[in-house]
């Protein structure tokens, strides 16, 4: 056996190397254990939804969230906390306990505990489950399925480690790592200890900010009403899909107007960025540049003003005017308030106000092909056009298929410029998730969080699998993910 | 060891925050709360001693604008320990929401109609029917003639069902009138006679706006809007509605019906459509902000510039003339009576100062912060103007404001006059959460500062009184609270698409019977199966 720090080889049975004095630590230090992780997390999420679930009416149905004695559910939360952590912490074997004990508590709270069921504000009915699934109408529910696999997943994902089908070996002697990689991580975080405070304040803040909203994320399984919320089961997400008069029509938009959007935009740019390369005079390109970035700078509510002031529908309008004065249309058109002309009116705001802004990355990239591959083909008689189509798009291939990639991630975020350009007569074609959440929250005394919550996780959940998509894609790209 | 100990320290650490994270997004719900129980015939009121915490939106002056003066007066003069909470204006009703939800309840809190409903549906407002009837205020004369409609208007379903009255408003709740320029009739040899203090009818008022369209070579009304997002509905566009609801109301049998699918409202989407085709309607109107449409009504630019706007009455009907003039245009404008199928214009429900069953002394505050609002002396003043010595006072002394200081006003003592307005020292103070115009009681005296009303803001807030009637508010039910955003969303879209004519009137009927008819019968059924 060697030293960990100096490679020394160490006597049988010795403790400290007697060369550099590093503590000798026999215990395997193996991969993170992805698969008992997803399976704990799994477990997590079973908790949430219904143990127990009647058949005919969705909203009576019983998970931890209505469990009688709430701390319980809260120690099953820690127990798989702890387990995670200590899976972190490599200690695989340790992780299994807290999961057994996660596993205990669910047993308990199956068959001893009482749960609610809400009967008016302040007022509940207490049933055991075990009475319940007796009763006619009531059978187990995907809560306790969900849950037993995450237990079984976890457990199982202790002895697979998946992570080393995908390590690569760097090719470099292990000697010269074993500081950095062999090390404990308590080790290496009081080595670093100055680095770890200054990023402290960031963590707190991440951590207050990012992930404590999260936990509002259980009101996606209640019924909202002040001061009470109630556990609903999956109810909202079956409304969701299946009665909902608009969810589906803002998803549809969201991904429409998102995608052909994000084409247009970098299209735009891409052409831009060529035009703008072609320029000899320093002088017009940088004023030129400078013209094209402006919009970037200039709110949405702005940029909808100012095009609502040139598309107005009026004959008056700086559009309408020029259009019926040359002819070409007889009546006025409505860009903004017409479902035929909204989406086109859009893309125009849109690429008009982003694109100059996108060519930054291209720009870079034109900038950074040799010119000697120019200089080459023009000896060989190659024209604009042709050294435009065999050099400079080869060389900006790559760098259009990432900026693709990093935007794809972030197709479902789209608000802003939706909600100061749409009005009551496109909502066909103009509402989109985030508006959509926005409406259901804001436009009435009576919100329902719950709902607007639940739309809201399922946008989380389709950005979720799109970065985590485009996270591999990119690592097939250019040989490194997003994330 | 030592490591071992570390390590568990660091692991029982997170837990623990963990845990606390959990337990703090928990909600408490403790069955043996107040009822509620407006029942205090048999108490004696005593004032309170303990401090008050009071909500308020920014409709009270706000701290940038003297507001500590303001509540440092107010306790002078009230004997109250008073403690104002102000949220930002923009997320008031987020704030009340959290404020509800965390058991960080005011005893005392603002809320408009909307809020005021849901919140009394849900058990959370002290009932003030029996403190309001014993009340001095009630017995003292000096409320006005129409303070009764008021009252009634904000009797609203309680947790159990029964309409009882749960909020007080000091003031009327105010609506928009129709208002015509004058410049523009005359350039259409329309006979003044025939439109001011007289009550036309549809067909000619039609008719003129029609003449006036033709004469100008564009568009008469802009509005904020075919249809406004918050009740009364219909109230920027009145003549085009007339009677019609758009939302669910009771009729005269005492059934909730739905005020969208009826006759009336299939009337008014074809006038809303003719509007446009005619040329009357501006069609950016759709989605078009209040305050775009206000300043077409002030454009100087002959080719935007709009002839007749319905708008709020009292104050703005000198804010209206005074920004003509700003202009230099002709600011004669004459507010018209409801044309003769709308009968009378519709007032809001004015927001309600609530107490919260979590108040202490209910009946105390009710007596002692409520009812003084308007108790005809100093407090009223207070309410109605401010704290004196900042915002107004009554010495002698010459006064100017900041960038005329050429133009100093001198009073003599006694006189009352305001003060320049702290947060803007280029203007005026001139009210504080009570329009003058618009409070449900006199003053036992005169009021001081009504020589510093202007006359049409005042001629025009009485008349409109007596021209109006007020909105009835919607009941919440726990049906209608999940569907109806959805609803309206359908029902403003069928008016927006109707009025540009993308639709006709039976298409758009269908398309919103088809969207929506369902959540509508529910809504019905929950509405009309309510205690």
């Amino acid at each position: 056996m060697q030293c960990k720090s100096c490679n020394t080889e160490l006597p049988k049975g010795a403790k400290v190397c007697p060369k550099c004095g590093e503590m000798v630590d026999d215990k395997h230090s193996g991969n993170l254990k992805v698969i008992a992780v997803i399976g704990l997390v799994i477990a997590l999420v079973g908790g949430l939804l219904p143990f127990v679930q009647n058949t005919d009416e969705i909203t009576d149905a019983y998970s931890f969230m209505s469990i009688d004695m709430p701390v319980l559910w809260y120690i099953q939360i820690v127990v798989i906390v702890a387990a995670i952590l200590l899976l972190v912490a490599r200690r695989d074997m340790l992780s299994i306990i807290p999961t057994a004990i996660s596993a205990i508590i669910f047993i308990v709270a199956f068959v001893a505990m009482d749960f609610r069921l809400y009967s008016s504000r302040n007022s509940y009915d207490v049933f055991k489950l075990t009475d319940l699934l007796s009763k006619p109408g009531y059978t187990i529910g995907v809560g306790t399925y969900i849950f037993v696999l995450g237990i079984i997943v976890a457990i199982a994902g202790c002895f697979i480690d998946i992570m080393k089908y995908f390590k690569k070996d760097l090719g470099v002697d292990k000697r010269f790592l074993s500081n950095s990689i062999n090390q404990s991580i308590w080790k290496k975080m009081y080595y670093y200890r100055g680095f770890y405070l200054m990023f402290l304040p960031v963590l707190i803040m991440v951590l207050l900010f990012n992930y404590w909203p999260m936990l509002g994320c259980r009101y996606a399984f209640t019924k909202y009403v002040i001061k009470g919320p109630y556990y609903a089961g999956l109810y909202h997400f079956n409304q969701m899909f299946t009665n909902d008069i608009y969810f589906w029509q803002a998803f549809k938009n969201t991904l429409i107007l998102s995608i052909i959007k994000l084409i247009l935009n970098t299209g735009a740019a891409v052409i831009i960025s060529l035009l703008l390369n072609e320029i000899v005079s320093l002088g017009f390109k940088k004023a030129v540049q400078t013209i094209v970035y402006l919009p970037h700078f200039m709110s949405w509510v702005v940029v909808a003003s100012v095009f609502k002031m040139i598309l107005d529908p009026n004959p008056t309008g700086v559009v309408n005017s020029i259009l019926l004065d040359w002819h070409l249309v007889d009546e006025p058109i409505f860009f903004l308030g017409s479902e035929q002309y909204w989406r086109g009116t859009f893309y125009v705001m849109n690429v008009w106000k982003d694109t100059g802004w996108g060519t930054i990355l291209f720009l870079a990239t034109l900038s950074g092909i040799s010119p000697d591959l120019y200089e080459a083909a023009q000896i060989d008689g190659a024209n604009r056009w042709k050294r435009l189509i065999y050099i400079t798009l080869p060389a900006l291939a790559n760098t259009i298929i990432t900026v693709f990639i990093l935007n794809l991630a972030k197709v479902m975020n789209l608000f802003e410029s939706v909600f100061v350009t749409m009005n009551n007569a496109v909502l066909n074609v103009a509402q989109v998730l985030q508006t959509y959440i926005y409406n259901k929250t804001f436009s009435s005394g009576n919100s329902d969080y719950g709902y607007s919550t639940a739309v809201g996780l399922f946008k989380s959940f389709v950005g979720m699998i799109l970065v985590l998509g485009c996270n591999y894609a990119s690592k097939k790209v250019r040989g490194r993910g997003i994330v | 060891m030592k490591k071992t100990v570390k390590k568990l320290a660091a692991v029982g650490l997170t837990l623990t925050s963990v845990m606390s994270l959990v337990a703090c997004g928990n909600n408490n719900n403790d069955p043996g709360s107040d009822n509620g129980d407006g029942n205090n015939g048999s108490k004696e009121v005593t004032k309170p001693t303990d401090e008050i915490e009071i909500m308020v939106d920014n409709t009270v002056v706000t701290e940038a604008n003297g507001g500590e003066a303001f509540y440092k007066y107010l306790q002078e003069l009230t004997g109250l320990k008073l403690k104002f909470i102000r949220p930002d204006h923009n997320g008031y009703y987020d704030a009340v929401a959290s404020a509800f939800a965390s058991d960080a309840q005011p005893d005392v809190v603002l809320l408009s109609s909307d809020y005021y409903a849901l919140y009394a549906s849900n058990g959370f407002l002290w009932n003030m029917t029996d403190a309001w009837e014993n009340s001095e205020l009630k017995k003292s004369g000096r409320l006005i003639a129409t303070a009764d409609n008021i009252f009634n208007s904000l009797k609203v379903n309680g947790e159990d069902g029964t309409k009882a009255m749960y909020g007080f408003s000091p003031y009327r709740g105010n609506g928009c009138c129709t208002f015509i320029k004058q410049s523009w009739l005359e350039a259409s040899d329309i006979d003044l006679t025939k439109v001011q203090g007289v009550t036309m009818d549809w067909n000619t008022y039609y008719g003129y706006l029609k003449q006036m369209a033709a004469d100008k070579g564009h568009y008469v009304i802009s509005a904020p809007d075919f249809i406004s997002m918050e009740a009364p509905y219909t109230n920027y566009l009145p003549e085009f509605y007339q009677k019609a609801e758009f939302t669910f109301y009771q009729n005269a049998s005492g059934q909730f019906v739905d005020g969208f699918s009826e006759k009336a409202m299939q009337d008014a989407l074809q006038r809303l459509q003719d509007g446009v085709k005619d040329g009357v309607l501006d069609k950016a109107s759709l989605g078009q902000k209040t305050s775009d449409a206000r300043n077409k009504f002030f454009s100087t630019d002959a080719s935007s510039e709009s002839g007749v706007f319905t708008y709020w009455a009292g104050t703005w009907a000198n804010t209206l003339k005074q920004n003509l003039d700003s202009k230099s245009m002709d600011s004669r404008l004459i507010a018209i009576n409801p044309i003769k199928e709308l009968g009378t214009y519709v007032e809001r429900l004015a927001p309600a100062w609530c107490i919260t069953n979590d108040a202490k002394n209910p009946e105390g505050i009710f007596k002692y912060f409520i009812e003084t609002m308007l108790d005809g002396g100093d407090i009223q003043t207070a309410w109605e103007y401010g704290a004196k010595g900042t915002h107004w006072d009554d010495k002698a002394e010459s006064v100017t404001i900041a960038k005329k200081e050429d133009d100093v006003k001198t009073y003599k003592d006694g006189e009352f006059h305001f003060l320049p307005s702290p947060e803007k020292p280029d203007t005026w103070m001139s009210k504080n959460h009570i329009d003058p115009i618009l409070a449900l009681a006199k003053f036992k005296t005169t009021d001081p500062g009504q020589d510093k009303m202007t006359q049409i803001a005042l001629e025009n807030g009485e008349w409109f009184a007596t021209v109006s009637k007020v909105a009835t508010p919607l009941p919440m039910t726990e049906v209608l609270g999940l569907n109806i955003t959805d609803i309206n969303t359908a029902r403003q879209e069928v008016i927006s698409k109707v009025t540009l004519g993308e639709w006709t009137v039976e298409e758009g009927m269908n398309q919103y019977k088809s969207k929506v008819g369902k959540n509508v019968e529910e809504c019905l059924k929950s509405l009309n199966s309510q205690k």
